[in-house]
């Protein structure tokens, strides 16, 4: 016990990462700077989309009801153990209009990256975008997504693009639910309360 | 009614023989006519390895569209409840009664367990204490309501491993009135971050969202945050229209059973602000929440099997109600 102890204390000392902080270990090079490439999912597919300038993310309906967009981000040089925070920021005033953040372990993919596992949805970012109580409408306008990635090591990984949350609904009384939600200056009620809730 | 007063030297001598607690104050009588009213949910049995979740329909009682303004809420609660919740009546879906009714639920199945259907209910009060919880709201604030306002308190009881419920459920829950309207309404937001995942061997896993209040600016009174026994720790921030926290957390609980109501107390949200609310949560390996979800933890009301992470806080002046996911 006084050997761990000591081995610790010496590690620590060192400036070693903790062993036991992140059982699934490192993504990347430990001495070169964290990247970080934004990605997304329509909450169906698994599969994660590249988001760049210009993309146009759904807004969808998720278990915690409003509407969200489901982003996160492929990193690389960061503990695989990591916070991910999304937040949507009204570019002309650079107010945020959503935040979300969740710590969870990414799954090292095949190029190398480390993305998170998108068959389950609490793993990315669930950036509540709408109900739009402020006063700009969300649906179909552009706004900035940043997305954060750190790791116990203080290591962080940061990219913004200018996206469009976008309502994309198959079904026409959905988008026009997820359209209603998403216009500015939402009241509890207005679109008859197809939004979930909790408790 | 006379009143007896304890001198305060007394209460320490009392305190330091170590005598028990005084008895939870579960029942309370209504208030006199022309003060307020009382919602009262009769006792009932949890049998054990049961939770049920009752939701009861009120009126607010006066005539029919004249403002009732309400200046302090008292509620009284049996051991053995996980929480409960006021909410107005809104849009209806699958829950619905007519004042004096009641839909009851049984472990997770049932309307009044399908959060779906309180969506766009705004919250008017809770408390997750057992005994008495008395709220006076600050001097100027009041909570206002319509007479013929229709009501849904909804109330929640476990009697299995993680709680128990020892004697019968009971609710009582006074509003005490105001002779004239306040300077200032009060304000709710009711918040809920759903899509959360505990599996085994989490460790300090933590879920955070932020609800904006929006214009103006606004003071917090009072807050709680509500999860279920896998939840170490439960904390709210003020965030300015940025996102960024300023000054320190307002609310901090690591009771996941018996969480403080916390009030008299006064934070201020600057104009485009809001509140960021987070959970974190411990699960060690060797346990199972839900077998079908590779024994995770995910949302649900189910105390035993699922997991929560929601914020109530109350503010003036009202700006509007506030549901955020």
């Amino acid at each position: 016990m006084r050997l761990a102890s000591a081995v610790a204390l010496l590690a620590l000392v060192a400036g070693c990462p903790s062993p036991t902080r992140c059982p699934a270990g490192f993504i990347g090079e430990a001495g070169a700077a964290p990247e970080a490439q934004m990605v997304f999912t329509d909450g169906v597919s698994p599969t994660l989309r590249p988001a760049t300038d210009g993309t146009v993310i759904p807004l969808e309906f998720p278990p915690q009801g409003g509407f969200v967009m489901y982003v996160g981000a492929r990193v690389r040089n960061l503990d695989a153990c990591v916070e991910i925070a999304g937040s949507l920021r009204d570019p002309t005033t650079g107010n945020e209009v959503g935040f979300d953040s969740r710590s969870t372990t990414l799954a090292r993919a095949a190029d190398g990256w480390g993305e998170p596992d998108a068959r389950n949805l609490a793993n990315v970012s669930n950036v509540n975008a709408c109900p739009a109580y402020g006063p700009r409408d969300v649906h179909a306008t552009p706004y900035d997504l940043v997305i954060r990635v750190s790791d116990g090591s203080g290591r962080v990984a940061t990219v913004t693009q200018r996206v469009t949350p976008t309502c994309v609904q198959a079904n026409a009384a959905q988008r026009a639910e997820c359209i209603c939600t998403c216009q500015a200056n939402y009241t509890l009620g207005r679109c008859n309360g197809a939004a979930d809730a909790g408790q | 009614m006379r009143r007896v007063v304890v001198p305060s030297f007394l209460l320490g001598v009392i305190a330091l023989a170590g005598c028990p607690d005084p008895k939870p104050i579960t029942q309370l009588a209504p208030p006199p006519a022309g003060q307020g009213f009382q919602l009262h949910v009769e006792p009932f049995p949890v049998a054990a390895g049961d939770e049920v979740q009752a939701c009861y329909f009120f009126e607010v009682p006066g005539e029919p569209g004249t403002d009732v303004w309400v200046s302090r809420y008292e509620m009284a609660q049996a051991v053995g409840s996980h929480h409960m919740n006021i909410f107005r009546v809104k849009t209806i879906k699958n829950l619905n009664g007519n004042p004096g009714e009641k839909v009851v639920s049984y472990n997770g199945q049932g309307e009044c367990f399908v959060s779906s259907n309180w969506s766009d209910w705004p919250l008017v009060t809770n408390t997750q204490q057992g005994s008495l919880t008395d709220w006076k709201l600050p001097d100027g604030v009041g909570a206002k309501f319509q007479a013929g306002e229709k009501l849904m308190l909804q109330t929640h009881w476990v009697n299995a491993s993680t709680q128990k419920t020892p004697e019968k459920a009971e609710v009582s829950v006074n509003f005490w009135t105001m002779a004239a309207p306040p300077a200032h309404e009060l304000g709710t937001m009711f918040a809920t971050n759903q899509n959360i995942s505990i599996c085994p061997g989490d460790v300090g896993k933590s879920f955070s969202k932020t609800c904006r209040i929006g214009t103006g600016n606004v003071n917090v009174i009072a807050a709680n945050g509500h999860f279920h026994s896998r939840g170490t720790n439960f904390e709210m921030f003020v965030v300015d229209a940025a996102g960024n926290e300023v000054g320190s957390r307002f609310y901090d609980s690591q009771s996941w059973d018996d969480p403080p109501m916390s009030r008299d107390f006064s934070v201020a949200i600057p104009e485009g602000g809001g509140v960021k609310w987070r959970c974190t949560f411990d699960f060690p390996q060797g346990g199972c929440g839900d077998p079908n979800k590779q024994c995770c933890f995910t949302f649900g009301g189910v105390v035993e099997t699922q997991e929560h992470c929601n914020a109530f806080v109350y503010f003036w002046p009202a700006t509007r109600d506030f549901n955020c996911f």
